[in-house]
């Protein structure tokens, strides 16, 4: 067996419903210590891989590997340190949230303290011996995310995890996310949501059509597709003459409210902001925007068919 | 993925089925009504004189063989697909814990369900049949409470097969209703066949079955071998009941009868469990 850096490695993935390719010839690897963010639009295999990865699926061909051992062919207790909260998972609807964090935390052989903190830890507190039947999306979703970190796993799987959270929600989540990280938890999570991913990742992969397309660190993604940082200005005087001679002067630029967007390399910002002054244009305020990975991501898939228009949620 | 199987892995699995599904709504809806119809038979028929064994027995059969299928189906027919659906399924196996443990532990535990149901509803009719002076034959309500169960198992077993097969738990439901029907008609379904065949309604009540009707139901329908077995239970291999005479032939034993139940509860578990390994979940 090889060195083991990687806490998942995959091998060649594939796998096939009826006639659909839904995952072909995947190879990932997660470091260990990474937040690795899994992009992708809806319907382009993440889930499926990553059922694969968790043996829940079984791959038509292919291996996975976590921390160096192949899943196939060892037992069970690999999951031992694993977290992992489906996309919209519902969990029991008679059982309490103390009694369903009891039962996940028994499977785990996990200290039955940690329910009551982690409840605490998601806010869940007050609902406590409530049954999960009454609860809404959102609280369903922390209840599963609360699972999830039972037994403080090294590797925390997470699928969509901020679908169905409300913005304050999302927010608890991420701090959990990050703070698992700052201990040493791997995180790979899904996401169709770019912001998310730049936000919290240092690796991105991105599938589509079930084949992945690039695997690097976020800088490097922005940079490899060329994208231009935006200028963004504020001047007096009359905006719609100052487009039209940026226009002319060969300089992409739009009005966008009194504001005016500019897609420039850096090394010509200041040619605009000369260009608007030798025009009589006051600059009174600018500010450089860099590429974000939502341009690289449409960028990169954008051309081909089947992008789910809730990527322009982002 | 070689099997693994650690008994309290499987502990963990039904004491979760078992607190789960004893909430469930229709299950206590079905089990209250089971409590109510037995009771009023055991009114009934045995409040007075309690003379008449067979009746009671007869009464209490037509409650048990309706509804306790009913329940067990209720059970099982979600407890994969469903869960596979609702995504807890996926949480559940990414823990460290095997599919045959998760599998099995599901059987334990939904079983245990269905014993309570049956044991509140023939205990409280044993209870008021013994407090009006009946409780004849305590040994053949005991036999009647236990077969009930196994009854159970067998309708169990075969839904929780059908859950583990089909992936949608629209399908499985469907599959559940199914069997309900079949466990219902297969006995009419055979009795017709001897009709059209030139056999008599005189044959079935004067005690008068070809032994292929006995054959046949005993292997098709488990309802039918329920309720042949329950008699032997009680000792009546010749039964009287309002008119009609049941003889029950000697090779109808109750061996036979167990063994019969036995491979009904094994073989679709068995086929459920091979599925549920196989499955992409």
């Amino acid at each position: 067996m090889a060195k083991t850096e990687f806490t998942i490695k995959t091998n060649d993935l594939n796998k096939c419903f009826k006639n659909v390719k839904a995952v072909q010839g995947v190879n990932l690897a997660v470091r260990k210590g990474d937040v690795y963010g899994f992009l992708g639009p809806n319907g382009a295999g993440k889930t499926t891989t990553i059922k694969m990865i968790l043996g829940l699926t079984h791959p038509d061909s292919g291996n996975v590997f976590i921390n160096g051992k192949n899943t196939s062919k060892s037992g069970v207790d690999l999951r031992a340190r694993i977290g992992y909260l489906p996309e919209r998972a519902q969990l029991y609807k008679n059982l309490t949230a103390i009694q369903t964090l009891n039962f996940f935390a028994e499977l785990r052989k996990a200290d039955k303290k940690e329910c009551d903190e982690l409840l605490n830890k998601v806010g869940l507190t007050q609902w406590r011996d409530t049954k999960v039947g009454t609860f809404s999306k959102g609280m369903v979703q922390l209840l599963g995310i609360s699972q999830a970190l039972l037994g403080d796993p090294k590797l925390l799987i997470l699928d969509e995890p901020t679908s169905g959270l409300d913005p304050r929600w999302s927010r608890i989540l991420k701090d959990v996310i990050l703070e698992k990280n700052s201990k040493g938890t791997t995180i790979f999570f899904s996401s169709h949501l770019l912001f998310e991913v730049q936000e919290l990742c240092n690796r991105v992969a991105i599938l589509n059509k079930g084949k992945l397309i690039i695997e690097d660190t976020v800088d490097k993604i922005s940079e490899g597709v060329h994208l231009k940082p935006q200028l963004i200005l504020t001047i007096s005087g009359d905006t719609k003459a100052a487009v039209k001679i940026l226009k002319k002067g060969g300089f992409d630029s739009q009005l966008v409210g009194d504001q005016i967007k500019v897609l420039v390399e850096p090394d010509q910002k200041a040619k605009v902001l000369n260009l608007l002054e030798d025009n009589g244009f006051v600059i009174q305020d600018f500010i450089t925007k860099e590429p974000s990975l939502e341009k690289a991501f449409i960028e990169i898939i954008g051309d081909e068919a089947g992008v789910g228009g809730d990527i322009n949620e982002a | 993925m070689k099997p693994e199987f650690n008994f309290s892995n499987v502990f963990i699995i039904a004491k979760k089925e078992f607190m789960d599904n004893l909430r469930n709504n229709w299950i206590m809806i079905l089990t209250l009504l089971f409590i109510i119809l037995t009771l009023v038979i055991s009114f009934v028929s045995g409040g007075g004189s309690l003379g008449d064994v067979e009746i009671t027995v007869v009464g209490l059969l037509a409650i048990s063989s309706l509804l306790i299928p009913i329940i067990a189906i209720m059970l099982g027919y979600d407890t994969i697909s469903g869960e596979a659906e609702s995504r807890s399924l996926l949480v559940v196996q990414s823990y460290p814990v095997s599919r045959e443990e998760v599998y099995f532990g599901k059987f334990v535990g939904l079983s245990s369900v269905l014993a309570v149901s049956t044991l509140l509803g023939f205990g409280i009719s044993g209870l008021v049949i013994m407090a009006t002076g009946g409780g004849t034959n305590p040994v053949g309500f005991l036999v009647f409470m236990l077969l009930t169960i196994l009854l159970g198992l067998i309708y169990l077993s075969m839904s929780i097969c059908f859950s583990s097969i089909l992936k949608r738990n629209t399908t499985s439901l469907y599959a559940g209703i199914a069997l309900f029907f079949w466990s219902m008609i297969i006995g009419s379904v055979i009795m017709g066949i001897h009709l059209g065949t030139g056999g008599t309604f005189e044959d079935f009540t004067g005690g008068n079955m070809p032994d292929w009707i006995w054959i046949s139901t005993m292997i098709l329908s488990p309802t039918d071998t329920y309720q042949t077995s329950i008699f032997l239970g009680f000792d009546l291999q010749v039964a009287d009941i309002s008119g009609f005479t049941i003889i029950i032939p000697d090779f109808v034993s109750m061996a036979n009868l167990l063994v019969i139940i036995t491979i009904w509860i094994v073989i679709p578990l068995a086929v459920g469990y091979y599925f549920y390994r196989k499955r992409d979940i």
